[in-house]
This record gives structure tokens, C-alpha cells and sequence, in this order.
């Protein structure tokens, strides 16, 4: 019972007082056990609120990265390098000058995985009777293979290797009737103003699951692509991809090409951007409800700790000990408290993500399924967020002895005598 | 309305404590009897048994070996709840502190455990009024524990403990927490709702106030019984 | 065995105040929780059929007819007629509106830019009930009736081809015999469908004027729209037994991302209030605990006065059930009230196009359910006695010996 241990406590902390730790210290620590079912379970929601924004943050920083660079992988890279009007106005007046020096350039560059040019410009496709509107890509074939995922997508046939070969979506396959070996032929506006037409042959179709692709995309070796719109050894971006996507603003600081613009995979894909932005929203707004009730529990714990212990605070008053320091004391144990929790919660979370992050956290077959076409993952690997490990700690660590700290104030109005009369 | 024959009747009674490994033998064989109309003190120095004796009587506590009968009904016999109705319709009790419950009025504590019966509302609140007014306390009746002092506190619950009219009433160490006027006047009030109210009274006690009062003393040690003696304050 | 209900809820309740403070913290963490879990739910139920109804009304309707090949060659050769008077069989009760639609591939070209479509033939009328076109937002005029030969683009594809209203544009697509037709459109308006991808990948025009176009009286799919609350599975076995060869196919098989979020969201609900409760659940059993081990001396008077187990269950379940009612009641009064404030809808507008990505509009409008709050209270009341459960386990296995010595 409280009024035994609490005479115990000052003879058992001077005896085995670690040295330069202040008796306090220990007496707060061994406080805390005075009440062991209390102390769990209030150090189990501060866990659970630590452990819930470790894990949550870990798997959705997980999927995010995948997403993105998934997203990025397809065609996009981490930052393309673009005529600075070009982002607003498409056409085929705003290239790259001597595209392929900067792309060696920018190739030696330490932490870039892939470069690659591109030209770009919307044509007429058409296969026998039938036409249609794509978008032509002149493409390197080499480096696409090492940048983009698309070389992989292709569902019959093989990715572009001689000059006439060209690969295109299966959506505008199935909308011009067009199938392997047949003969396609574009029709569009040259750079001069003129007639830009050539021939190729189909060689391969690409299913990447994202309509927009599947049914626009039209893919040929750049040479050919140059020669047929009029381009010298221009493009229209140099597309990259990275080792890490942190990197990013690395590659723009050392590589500034004045003139030209670097456009990041925030500006190339807003929406991804967003919907992350969104999801995270949706996540803080359940973690503050979370940490907020397990706040309220510290309250209560520590609004019955003081209740029950205020003959013990007058004991201690009547032998000499001042009221503030019976608050420190009181300040310490809600500390001992959190960093309880927070070690047990960190450990928990640890544990899990770094498992989870061998194994995966299957969607299951419908979700997986459908997240696909989002670029999402059918399997989350998370990756543990360091961010939040370090910030719910923190949070934990001044939310639990802020919420003791409005019951322990309490021990202040106490007088020796007054507390030594209450009964319980 | 006194009423002959034994309220109470043990046999053989022992219980054994199991203090940290070492058995303790708080009663030993205890063959004790109780007539109905008796005003009984049970006493005896600290662990002698009296207390044990005290439970064993109210179903509190059950017996190592032997048995107990109250009304005629053996303890050993009954489930928990079948116990908890025992006290509640036969047994009164009145414990040394902190035995009222504190968030109802003292005529509420009065009326609770009728309430427990099942008794009618206006019944119960007559007969609340109509005890706690025999008592001296009836203008009180309004007040929680926390505004009463002990000794009000204590004819609180001698009113709870008589108002369902049991056969048996138990008092475990009384005037612990009162002063010695205080005691005097809660003894003469016992003493009245024994002879006026035929309520058969048995108590633990140290206080020789308190055994002055009993018609019967009964001094036990070392878990038996050292006397048993009827005293002048039958007659007093 | 008797329960004196009353009297134990009237000892529960003064027990409540014994307390205070701690009860008054409890309290709010419960009404917190349970508001917090209401609104949000509203929320989920919101962003659920937002998707839901945008997913509907960009022109997939609740169901569907295509001919057999159509999917996989979406022409005009694989279009199909309706028998003369044909109507969907759905109960009037359940069926909002249908309509017919000629939706082709095309080319659209200004003086500047080529682009692919979507070429849709539509009855504007119609269209009223069956999708955004009824709707959305266009500068300029719409189209007037299945006759007009004018087209609608999207502000987007208007930007991208570099034209305006009231210019003209040429289409190019496959007639009905296979063989390419060119043509003028006037473009009569642009239609705002919130940057939405929409914009890019159709075009309408009337759609008498379109088979006329194409030398057709065909048409490539029957659009259905349903009432909220018809029975959308009894209504799609209905109607494919009356539609022969045609190929039936409902929103969740046309926009399978769109009902998988749907699915998702009933799981997210549940998932949040889990979390949320075992939150509380930290608090509520500390403090129940503690509120039966303060007062074991006074259980065990009450045993001893002949109180019996059971009653002292019941007391210990009543006492936390009169809290977790309180905090329920507020809280669901609360996350009605939150709701309400919130009817108009929260602007997600900076978040625009990441919330289209997921199906959104850039309104966010919480959606009241009934089912969800009954839910609530339901699983919060049960979650509480499960809470209480251990604490009145306590008080009952209190000793009334070791009750009683106790502070002796």
C-alpha cells in the first residue's frame, strides 16, 4: 500500500543511489511501480500512440516511395531537364540545343541511374483504312531500357531496335486495328511548318496499365523521329532517373544550365504530389486524435496518483520537503512515464516494420488488383520513417508531462497538516 | 416479544491462517451457543479469536472444521449469494468505521438495505424516519457521512442495522473510533433495542465499557474459550 | 435473483461525482473520441460516394449495355440497334433514366494540333439525369438536341488544340462501312469538368447527327441510371435476362478502382474506430480500475451488509455504462453538430488534382449516415462493458474480510 512503500522510499533510494544521479530521480522511477497495473497501462497508450505513428508513417512512407518511383520509372524520371517554356506551351520550336552533350553531362554526374532524350509531338497514325491521333516519342531505345519501365511493358513482340520500329500503346493498337509486323504510317507538322511524315513498322505492344499511355503512345528511335519533324541533334527533354530520389536537388545544384529549366517530379506529377499530401493530411489529423487520448489518460493517472499519495506529500512536507518539490518529483515520474512508453512503443513499431519490410503487407487480390492502375504496389514494403519514430518520441515526451503537469499542481495548495488529516 | 431458543449455535468450530506459510490457529474447537435475547460480549486481547468468532458468525468468513447454525440454517450449506441474503434479512451489522456509504444521505443508507429487500418505497421511508427518530437522530436524516460525526455516523448504522428487524445483531469492535461519552450513549442505546426491540446482540470488543454493558461476557484465548459468565448488568 | 435497477443506478450515478474531475476527464475523452469518430466517419461516407457518384456519372451509369466485341474494339461496327420501343427492364420506383450513346475514336484536328478523343454522340436531354454533362459547368452554349452537329470539347482539350469557341475543327473517324470520314465541326462551347481527365478524352456531339455522320442507325452503348437505394444486384439480374446477346456490365466491372476504394472506405471506417477506441481504452480501464480498488473497503461493507456478487457487478457495469452513455450522447450530439457545420462541404481545392487522381471532387461533403452512428453506439457500449469488465471482476473477488481490515 502507498503509505508503507512511501516510508520505505527514502532509507532504499540512499542505499543503493546510483553516484550523480539525484536521489529524485530514482524515487520518481520507483514510484511509478508502486502502482504496476496503472503504470502499464498508461505507458500502453503512450506505446500504442508511438507504436500507431512509427508503423502508419513507415507503411505509408513505403508505399509513397514505391508509388513515386514507380510512377517516375514509367516515363517521367525524378527531373527532366526542358526548354524553360516548353512545360506551358508543348510545341516543337521549345528543344534542347546539342541535347547530347548535356546528356553526357548530366550522365557523369555521381547518383544518376539513367538519362535519356526525348522528343515529343502529337500526329496522325494510321494503319490501313484506319487513323488516329497519337503521341509520337522519339526515343534512345539503350537508355530507355535503363530508365523507363515501359521497354518492359510490352505485352507481344519485342521494344525498339533498327530505324523503322516503332511500339505502341494497346489501347490505340485496339483503336486502329493494328498488329505486329503491320505498317503504320504518321502524318503531322514539321518544325518548318511542312508536311512530317514517315513509315515504320510495328514491332511491339506496350500494356502499362495506365490508360493515358495505353492509348496515346507511340514510341520510335529518336533519329528517326529528328529526321522526320526536322530536328537536328535536339530533343525536348533529357529525362532522368536517380539512385534515390533525395537527390534531386543535388543534381540541380550542381548542373544549373542556365537557360533551361529542371522540372522536378513534384511539377511533372501533381497529382501524385497531392494525393500524398492529402493522405498525410488524413494520417496527422488521426494521430493528434490519438495522442490526445492518450493525454487525457496521463491526466487521469496522474489527477488519482495525487489523490491517493497527498498523506504521503504531507509526510514529506512535515519532514521538510518544499511543495515545488514535490511537483518536480511528481514532473520526473510523468517523464519516467512517457519514456517508458515511447521505449516500449519504438521498440514494438521497430520490430514490426522492419519485419514487414522483409515480408510485405499484402492488399489483398481486389485492392492489389486496382491499385496497380494507381502505380501503387499489390504489396507494401514499409520503410521505417525515422521522422516519425523521433517525432512521436518527442510528442510523447511533452504531452505526458504537460497533461501531470495540471493534476500535480495540486501538491502547491497542499499544507503538512491538511494532507496529513485527509482520509481516503 | 422476547422469544426463547438459540439464535446462534456452533460446534466444533476451528479456522487456521495460513500466516506466510505457518498455519495459525485463530479458533480451536470453539462449541458456542447464543439464546435469542442476549446481549453477549465476545473478548479477549488481540488475535484470541473474537473477531475470527465474529465472521464465522455473520458468513463472512468459513469455518477450517465444525460448523455454524444461525435461525436453525448451517452456514456451510449456503452459496455466496444464498450468504449475501442471510445478512441481509437476518443478520445486522455494525462494524467500527467507515460503514455508511458515503454518497447517500443517512436516511438513503437506512432505506438501502430495505431497498435490497424489495421493500415498497413509502414503507421504506416510514420506517427509516420512524428508527432514525427513535434513535435521536431524526432531523439528521437529510445529511451524508461526511457531514455527521462518529458517534452519528455510528447510530446511522445501528438504524441500518436494526431498521429490517433481524435476528441477530453484530457489532465488531464499536466504540473503536469514539470517545468515551459517545460510547456510553451508543451502549445505552444497544442496550435499549435489546430489551425493548428483543434484538440479540453480539459483540467483539476490548473496551471494558463495552462488556460492562453485555448481560453475558465471554472471554476467549489463544482461540478458545477462557470464560463464560452472565454479569450484574443484566440485571442493571 | 432481484436487481434493484433503480436504486443501483442512483448509487452509480452519485458514485460518478464522487470524482469529479477525473470523471469530467474521462467524459471528455470519451465525447472527443466519439465526435471525432462520427465526423469522420461522415467524412469517409462523403469522400465513398463522392467516388462512387463520380465514378457513375462520368458516363458509366449504374449499368452499362454493350455489344459483345465493343470493349475490345470500341468502333462503330460493333454497335447495335434497340428493338423498337425498348425499354430498360427496371421498376420505374428504381430507374432514374437511361439513354443511348454512339461513342467513337476519333481525331480532332485544329490548324495547329492533332489530337485522339473520344467521340460521343449523345441526347442532351437524356444526359440530364445519366452524367456530368447534365451539370458541368460551360462557357459558351451546350449542345441544343440529338440533332445538333456542333461539338462540345473539354477547356483542356481546347487549350491543347490551340482553338476557341466558335471555330471550327475537323474530325476524322470510321463510318459504319469501315472507311474513314472527315469532317467540319463547329465547336459550340467548352465544358469545365474540374481539370478532370474528362476534358482530354471526350467529345460530344448529337448523336442523330453523328450516325448520320456515320452512316448508322446503330448505337454503341445503353446507359442506366439508377435511383439512390434501388437494389443495384436484383435490378442488374433483371435486366440482363431481358437484353439477349448484349454484354451487361455494372459500375464496379466498368471503374474497378472505384469500387475497390468503395469497398476500402467500409474497411477504413471500421479500422478508425478501432483505433480511436483502443486509444480510450488505455484511460477508461486505468480509471475504472482505479475507482473500484479506492473503494474496496466500502464493497466489502456492502457484501457484508448482504449485498450480493452479482449486484456488485451489476453496480460496477452500471456506473461505467452511466459514463460511457454520457460521454456517447455528447459526443454523437457533437459530431451531428460538426457534421451539420460542415454540410457545405470542406475545400480540398489545394489538394485538386491528387484528389481526382483518387475520384474526388474538390468539395469535401461529410455524408450523415444512420447505420454508422447506430454502429457507433452500439460498438462503443459494448467495448465499454468489455472495459468494465476486469474492474468488476475485481470488485467482486474483493474479500470482505481483507475489505474490511483494510485501513483498520
Amino acid at each position: 500500500m502507498p503509505r508503507e512503500a512511501a516510508t520505505a522510499l527514502p532509507a532504499a533510494g540512499s542505499a543503493r543511489r546510483p553516484r550523480g544521479t539525484p536521489l529524485i530521480v530514482a524515487i520518481a522511477w520507483r514510484n511509478l511501480w508502486r502502482n504496476r497495473r496503472r503504470t502499464w497501462l498508461t505507458s500502453g497508450g503512450v506505446a500504442f500512440a508511438v507504436f500507431l505513428i512509427v508503423v502508419a508513417r513507415s507503411a505509408t512512407v513505403g508505399t509513397f516511395d514505391v508509388m513515386i518511383d514507380n510512377a517516375a520509372r514509367l516515363l517521367v524520371g525524378h527531373v527532366q531537364l526542358q526548354h524553360p517554356r516548353y512545360a506551358d506551351d508543348p510545341s516543337l520550336r521549345h528543344t534542347l540545343q546539342d541535347a547530347t552533350t548535356i546528356s553526357r553531362a548530366i550522365a557523369a554526374q555521381p547518383g544518376v541511374a539513367a538519362v535519356a532524350q526525348r522528343a515529343q509531338a502529337f500526329a496522325l497514325v494510321a494503319v490501313g483504312e484506319k487513323s488516329f491521333a497519337a503521341q509520337m516519342m522519339g526515343v534512345d531505345p539503350d537508355a530507355e531500357r535503363r530508365l523507363s519501365t515501359l521497354p518492359a511493358a510490352v505485352r507481344e513482340g519485342r521494344y525498339l531496335e533498327g530505324p523503322h520500329d516503332v511500339v505502341i500503346g494497346s489501347a490505340l493498337a485496339r483503336n486502329l486495328g493494328a498488329g505486329l509486323g503491320d505498317e503504320v504510317v504518321v502524318l503531322g507538322t514539321a518544325r518548318d511548318g511542312g508536311v512530317a511524315a514517315m513509315a515504320g513498322v510495328v514491332v511491339g505492344i506496350v500494356e502499362t496499365g495506365i490508360n493515358d499511355v495505353d492509348r496515346t503512345v507511340m514510341q520510335m528511335p529518336l533519329a528517326t523521329f529528328q529526321e522526320a519533324f526536322g530536328f537536328g541533334d535536339e530533343a525536348h527533354m533529357i529525362v532522368v532517373r536517380l539512385d534515390r530520389i533525395g537527390e534531386v536537388d543535388a543534381l540541380m545544384a550542381a548542373l544549373p544550365e542556365p537557360g533551361l529549366r529542371w522540372v522536378t517530379w513534384q511539377e511533372l506529377m501533381p497529382d501524385i504530389e497531392q494525393m500524398i499530401d492529402l493522405k498525410m493530411a488524413g494520417q496527422f489529423i488521426m494521430f493528434g486524435l490519438v495522442a490526445l487520448l492518450v493525454t487525457f489518460s496521463v491526466f487521469n493517472t496522474f489527477a488519482m496518483t495525487v489523490f491517493e499519495r497527498v498523506r504521503e506529500f504531507g509526510m514529506l512536507m512535515a519532514i521538510g520537503m518544499r511543495p515545488h518539490r514535490i511537483l518536480a518529483m511528481l514532473e520526473l515520474e510523468a517523464l519516467w512515464l512517457a519514456l517508458f512508453g515511447v521505449m516500449i512503443g519504438a521498440a514494438l513499431s521497430v520490430a514490426l516494420v522492419l519485419t514487414l519490410a522483409q515480408v510485405g503487407i499484402p492488399l489483398g487480390a481486389d485492392v492489389g488488383a486496382a491499385f496497380k492502375t494507381l502505380n501503387l504496389p499489390d504489396r507494401i514494403f514499409p520503410v521505417l520513417s525515422w521522422p516519425a519514430l523521433f517525432g512521436a518520441a518527442a510528442l510523447m515526451l511533452i504531452a505526458v508531462p504537460l497533461a501531470g503537469f495540471i493534476p500535480a499542481l495540486r501538491t502547491l495548495r497542499l499544507t503538512p497538516v491538511t494532507a496529513l488529516r485527509t482520509q481516503l | 416479544m422476547k422469544t426463547e431458543g438459540t439464535v446462534v449455535e456452533c460446534r466444533g468450530l476451528s479456522r487456521t491462517y495460513n500466516d506466510e506459510g505457518v498455519p495459525v490457529k485463530a479458533l480451536d474447537a470453539v462449541d458456542f451457543s447464543v439464546t435469542r435475547g442476549d446481549f453477549v460480549s465476545l473478548a479477549g486481547p488481540s488475535g484470541s479469536g473474537k473477531s475470527t468468532l465474529l465472521n464465522l458468525i455473520g458468513g463472512l468468513d468459513h469455518p477450517t472444521s465444525g460448523s455454524v447454525f444461525v435461525d436453525g440454517v448451517e452456514l456451510n450449506d449456503l452459496s455466496t449469494t444464498q450468504l449475501s441474503d442471510l445478512r441481509l434479512n437476518k443478520i445486522g451489522f455494525v462494524f467500527q468505521s467507515y460503514n455508511l456509504i458515503p454518497v447517500l444521505s443517512a436516511r438513503e443508507n437506512v432505506e438501502f438495505i430495505m431497498q435490497l429487500q424489495g421493500v415498497g418505497t413509502s414503507e421504506r421511508r416510514q420506517r427509516s424516519l420512524d428508527i432514525l427518530t427513535s434513535l435521536g437522530i431524526g432531523d439528521l436524516g437529510e445529511r451524508r457521512p461526511g457531514e455527521l460525526s462518529g458517534g452519528q455516523q455510528q447510530r446511522v448504522a445501528v438504524a441500518r442495522a436494526i431498521v429490517t428487524r433481524p435476528a441477530l445483531l453484530l457489532a465488531d469492535e464499536p466504540s473503536a473510533n469514539l470517545d468515551s461519552k459517545t460510547t456510553s450513549e451508543l451502549l445505552d442505546l444497544l442496550r435499549l433495542i435489546n430489551r425493548e426491540h428483543g434484538v440479540t446482540i453480539v459483540t467483539a470488543t476490548h473496551d471494558a465499557l463495552v462488556m460492562s454493558y453485555a448481560a453475558r461476557q465471554v472471554h476467549l484465548k489463544d482461540g478458545r474459550i477462557e470464560s463464560d459468565e452472565r454479569t450484574a448488568a443484566a440485571a442493571a | 435473483m432481484t436487481m434493484p435497477m433503480k436504486l443501483l443506478v442512483q448509487l452509480g450515478w452519485r458514485n460518478l461525482w464522487r470524482q469529479r474531475r477525473r470523471n469530467i476527464m474521462l467524459l471528455a475523452a470519451i465525447f472527443v473520441a466519439v465526435a471525432a469518430v462520427v465526423l469522420t466517419n461522415a467524412l469517409i461516407r462523403g469522400v465513398q460516394y463522392d467516388m462512387r457518384d463520380s465514378a457513375v456519372r462520368n458516363l458509366t451509369g449504374n449499368m452499362k449495355l454493350y455489344a459483345p466485341g465493343y470493349r475490345d474494339d470500341p468502333s462503330i461496327l460493333q454497335g447495335f440497334e434497340l428493338a423498337e420501343g425498348w425499354q430498360p427492364a427496371v421498376a420505374p420506383a428504381d430507374l432514374l433514366g437511361w439513354t443511348q450513346r454512339v461513342s467513337v475514336p476519333a481525331v480532332i484536328m485544329s490548324e495547329r494540333e492533332t489530337r485522339g478523343v473520344t467521340l460521343v454522340g449523345v441526347s442532351p436531354q437524356d444526359e440530364r439525369t445519366q452524367s456530368f454533362l447534365g451539370t458541368v459547368a460551360i462557357d459558351g452554349e451546350g449542345l441544343r438536341d440529338a440533332d445538333d452537329g456542333r461539338i462540345l470539347l473539354g477547356s483542356e482539350l481546347l487549350a491543347q488544340l490551340s482553338t476557341q469557341v466558335g471555330r471550327r475543327v475537323v474530325v476524322i473517324t470510321q463510318g459504319a462501312d469501315g472507311l474513314n470520314r472527315e469532317a467540319g465541326f463547329k465547336v459550340v462551347g467548352s465544358y469545365d469538368a474540374e481539370g478532370t481527365g474528362l476534358e482530354k478524352a471526350f467529345a460530344f456531339t448529337g448523336r442523330a447527327a453523328l450516325q448520320k455522320l456515320l452512316d448508322t442507325q446503330a448505337v454503341t452503348e445503353v446507359s442506366i441510371r439508377l435511383n439512390d437505394g434501388a437494389n443495384e444486384t436484383a435490378v442488374d439480374a433483371a435486366v440482363s435476362h431481358d437484353v439477349g446477346a448484349l454484354e451487361l456490365l455494372d459500375w464496379r466491372a466498368l471503374e474497378p478502382l472505384a469500387a475497390a476504394m468503395y469497398e476500402y472506405s467500409n474497411v477504413a471506417i471500421l479500422v478508425l474506430f478501432l483505433i480511436v477506441m483502443i486509444a480510450l481504452s488505455f484511460g477508461l480501464v486505468n480509471t475504472l480500475i482505479t475507482a473500484v480498488m479506492e473503494r474496496v473497503r466500502e464493497f466489502g461493507m456492502l457484501r457484508a451488509i448482504g449485498m450480493r456478487p452479482g449486484q456488485i457487478v451489476v453496480q460496477v457495469l452500471v456506473e461505467s455504462t452511466l459514463i460511457m452513455l454520457l460521454g456517447l450522447g455528447g459526443g454523437i450530439a457533437a459530431g451531428i453538430g460538426l457534421t451539420v457545420l460542415f454540410a457545405d462541404g470542406i475545400d480540398l481545392s489545394n489538394f485538386a488534382q491528387g484528389v481526382e487522381m483518387v475520384g474526388l471532387g474538390s468539395r469535401l461533403t461529410p455524408r450523415l449516415m444512420w447505420d454508422d452512428v447506430v454502429l457507433v453506439v452500439e460498438l462503443s457500449i459494448f467495448l465499454g462493458l468489455i472495459g468494465s469488465g476486469y474492474p468488476a471482476w475485481r470488485a467482486v473477488r474483493v474479500k470482505v474480510l481483507d475489505a474490511l481490515r483494510r485501513g483498520t
